[in-house]
């Protein structure tokens, strides 16, 4: 199931929530096609380290505010939020394996 | 994925640039047909060809640097083998 997040409700779906669990953050667009082959990787993922995070999608284009908030230039961005903090996060679209070991460090 | 007479125009570009450049399009069809269409609709919503997979900031000044071609891509192409958003790869 995609969680779509916004700039309203950010703090609480993501910030708040990273209190109880990681939360994985996709900073995409539409058409942006590294982040249309990065999307099933992340969802993939996601499904087989089964509890382990939340994952999150927020359209840059949509909403500049949280987007310029964690100084996300280009993407696809991803970045994982632990403890109501942002820990790290990576750019553009890594293959799958590089992917599984960033959460496995990260998480 | 079918192009507009504009984005098949903007297609005869950038294959023109690259050629003049020692680069080429991706030899994916659907990847550059998906680069040019984000192209197209970023230009209807903040008024240029800004790159598909970068944040416009608002500064147009600075924003001029992601108009597609971007000032990154051949640095991109020679470390990455391709632009970030992958319309342009190196030349095999």
């Amino acid at each position: 199931m995609e969680i779509k997040v916004n700039d309203s409700n950010f703090e609480k779906e993501v910030i708040e929530k990273s209190k109880e669990i990681p939360v994985v953050v996709d900073f995409w667009a539409g058409w942006c096609m590294p982040c249309l082959m990065l999307a099933p990787v992340l969802e993939k993922l996601v499904k087989e380290m089964g509890d382990k995070f939340v994952l999150v999608k927020l359209n840059v284009d949509e909403n500049p505010e949280t987007s310029g908030r964690f100084g996300v230039s280009s993407i696809p961005n991803v970045k994982i939020f632990k403890n109501g903090e942002l820990a790290n996060g990576f750019v553009g679209a890594l293959p799958e394996e590089s992917v599984k070991q960033w959460l496995d460090k990260n998480l | 994925m079918d192009l507009s007479a504009e984005e098949l125009e903007f297609l005869e570009f950038a294959k023109k640039h690259a050629e003049e450049n020692q680069i080429m399009l991706n030899p994916n069809e659907r990847i550059v047909q998906g680069a040019i269409k984000g192209l197209f609709m970023k230009e209807e919503k903040f008024g240029e060809k800004y790159c598909p997979c970068r944040v416009v900031s608002g500064d147009k000044e600075m924003d001029k640097e992601i108009i597609c071609p971007c000032i990154f891509h051949k640095d991109e192409i020679k470390e990455m083998g391709h632009c970030h958003c992958n319309l342009f790869v190196k030349k095999e």
